[in-house]
């Protein structure tokens, strides 16, 4: 079920790259994709009425196999930071995009015409 | 030892970004360091580190083999090359040495999170080195590029992970997937790496990154393609055996046509080579996905030769393109740096005495012997596309009539790009020299049960 929010998610992310003239549209396309990769992964990890893994009092009751697999949060945790680091340097990047074409949009952009 | 070449470019990197002013120094003695190290790791091959000791199957380990060791040493000898040019390098030290580190990780890592995370990090340094002089909106679209291609390359591990339990490369080389879930893996993985790769319908980031400046193509198209073409070949030959590599072998022809005849009709220097080096890269994939020996031999051969000769000719051209601007006969100024970027063209296109001959000529003979009459057509139609282009270039730099007058040329310049060059031609007759390693890394990389049997010599508990 969970598999659908992502590639919902992925589908408008692409839509928005390919349809999207202004470039920090682009961007957070991007971003959607990245949150929609992200929720795959979880979702990759999930156990039907799985609890959180963490080791506690109550660990018989987990050895019956009912926690979530605890890496692919410890992986999104990590491909979030990197989305962030991505996202960050895009729009670093805009704003001197900005400055030097005068325009986000890439129809009125001045200046990228080869 | 070998978490070295990671950790001294990454400890240089902290440094130079607290004082600007050392930026350079740094990057000089890292560069420095780590070609020594990468020297003196040919006593430890084959070995694996476990990170932390965990031991494989858990933690992260990197893995040092006969392909890894010819590739780092390489990589960072290419970086060793560029620590000569202050002027280039410029205010970029601390994105360089980002960059030294995380090409070094991604080739040493055994582990398929840790090449994305590394993955990551190179397309973000290059993404910084490509905005250099303004080119902002070309580093976008590569960044936008990028991206997507990140993404497409973490469901792919993630579809491992779910697979196999692990994102041990050895254990999924290990592993016997389903046919169905072998090609969705690889389709995207060659999605993710046909990013960096310049593989057809992903390369449009290219013109606009190599063509807007100087220090771009020098390291991205020699460095991190040569780290992208080696996990290619890591990937989808020794970890996923098969999977998708006629679809590679298709796109890869495409590739090789359409970056040549692109370049056929470029005007801009540096944008003809960046075209150019889509049309070698189509070459090296081609080869490269017959997915056995001798043409991965063959491949990693033609790879270190096409490597050479670009770094000699983004260099000269980098150097001109931003000194001049109009670059007609201006070879007549710059005689050493002219017959540089000659003797790097023609090898290139593959004469005989220049190192590309070599290369070639086995790739046609041994496709001709395995029944393969597709590429040495296509290799000898795109190689006729590069003669006359690069032929034009030739005869326009140095027997046009000069337009602007010639200044002083920097030695260092002349000297790195002649060095190479001479390099270039020694490479015909002794073409051991980078056959010898080429082969020795087609070894590693064909030889499956070879690398599950170097990690797991290192098995063990937590």
């Amino acid at each position: 079920m969970v598999y659908w929010i992502s590639i919902i998610l992925m589908g408008i992310g692409i839509y928005g790259l390919l349809t999207q003239k202004n470039l920090f549209k682009q961007l957070i396309s991007l971003a959607i994709i990245d949150t929609a990769v992200n929720v795959f992964i979880i979702a990759a990890g999930y156990v039907e009425g799985g609890k959180a893994p963490i080791y506690t009092k109550a660990l018989p009751s987990f050895l019956k196999g009912a926690f979530v697999d605890p890496l692919p949060q410890a992986l999104v945790l990590t491909a979030i930071v990197i989305g962030v680091g991505v996202l960050a340097l895009g729009a670093a990047l805009l704003v001197r995009v900005k400055e030097k074409h005068k325009n986000l949009d890439v129809e009125n952009m001045k200046g990228v015409g080869e | 030892m070998m978490t070295l070449a990671i950790a001294i470019p990454l400890i240089a990197a902290f440094l130079a970004a607290i004082r600007k002013s050392w930026g350079y120094i740094l990057y000089a003695i890292a560069a420095i360091l780590n070609f020594i190290l990468s020297l003196s790791l040919i006593g430890a091959v084959p070995s694996i580190h476990a990170l932390g000791g965990w031991k494989p199957p858990f933690g992260i380990n990197l893995v040092l083999d006969n392909a890894s060791f010819y590739a780092i040493l390489f990589i960072n000898a290419i970086f060793l090359i560029v620590a000569v040019f202050p002027d280039i390098i410029g205010k970029y030290a601390t994105v360089m040495l980002v960059l030294m580190a995380a090409v070094n990780g991604f080739v040493l890592t055994g582990d398929l999170f840790n090449s994305f995370v590394f993955m990551e990090i190179i397309s973000a340094a290059a993404v910084i080195i490509a905005s250099k002089r303004e080119n902002y909106y070309s580093a976008f679209k590569y960044l936008i590029f990028a991206g997507i291609a990140g993404s497409l390359y973490l469901i792919a591990v993630i579809f491992v992970y779910t697979q196999t339990g692990s994102l041990n490369m050895a254990q999924a080389a290990y592993f016997s997937f389903s046919q169905k879930s072998l090609v969705a893996i690889t389709t995207l993985f060659l999605i993710g790496l046909g990013v960096e790769a310049k593989l057809f319908p992903l390369n449009g980031w290219v013109m606009g990154v190599y063509g807007g400046n100087d220090l771009a193509p020098v390291i991205l198209s020699t460095a991190v393609t040569f780290s992208a073409m080696y996990m290619m070949g890591r990937l989808m030959i020794t970890i996923f055996g098969g999977g998708v590599l006629q679809v590679l072998y298709v796109l890869a022809l495409i590739t090789m046509l359409a970056g040549e005849l692109a370049a056929l009709y470029q005007k801009n220097l540096l944008k003809t080579l960046a075209y150019s080096s889509i049309g070698q890269a189509g070459l090296v994939l081609a080869v490269l996905s017959k997915g056995k020996e001798p043409f991965t031999s063959l491949a990693y051969f033609q790879l270190m030769n096409e490597v050479t000769a670009k770094l000699v000719l983004f260099l000269v051209a980098g150097y001109l393109v931003y000194k001049y601007t109009n670059l007609n006969g201006i070879f007549k100024s710059h005689k050493v740096l002219g017959t540089a970027f000659s003797i790097a063209s023609f090898s290139l296109v593959g004469f005989p005495l220049f190192a590309g001959f070599q290369s070639k000529l086995r790739i046609i003979m041994e496709a001709f012997k395995g029944g393969d009459y597709l590429l040495p057509a296509l290799l000898l139609l795109a190689t006729l596309i590069e003669l006359t282009y690069l032929i034009r270039w030739n005869v326009r730099l140095w027997f046009e009539d000069q337009v602007e007058e010639g200044e002083k040329g920097s030695w260092r310049h002349g000297f790195v790009a002649i060095a190479l060059a001479i390099f270039l031609v020694v490479i015909f007759f002794f073409p051991n020299i980078y056959l010898a390693p080429a082969s020795k890394m087609a070894d590693a990389i064909t030889s499956v049960s070879g690398y599950i049997n170097i990690v797991t010599s290192g098995l063990g508990g937590m």
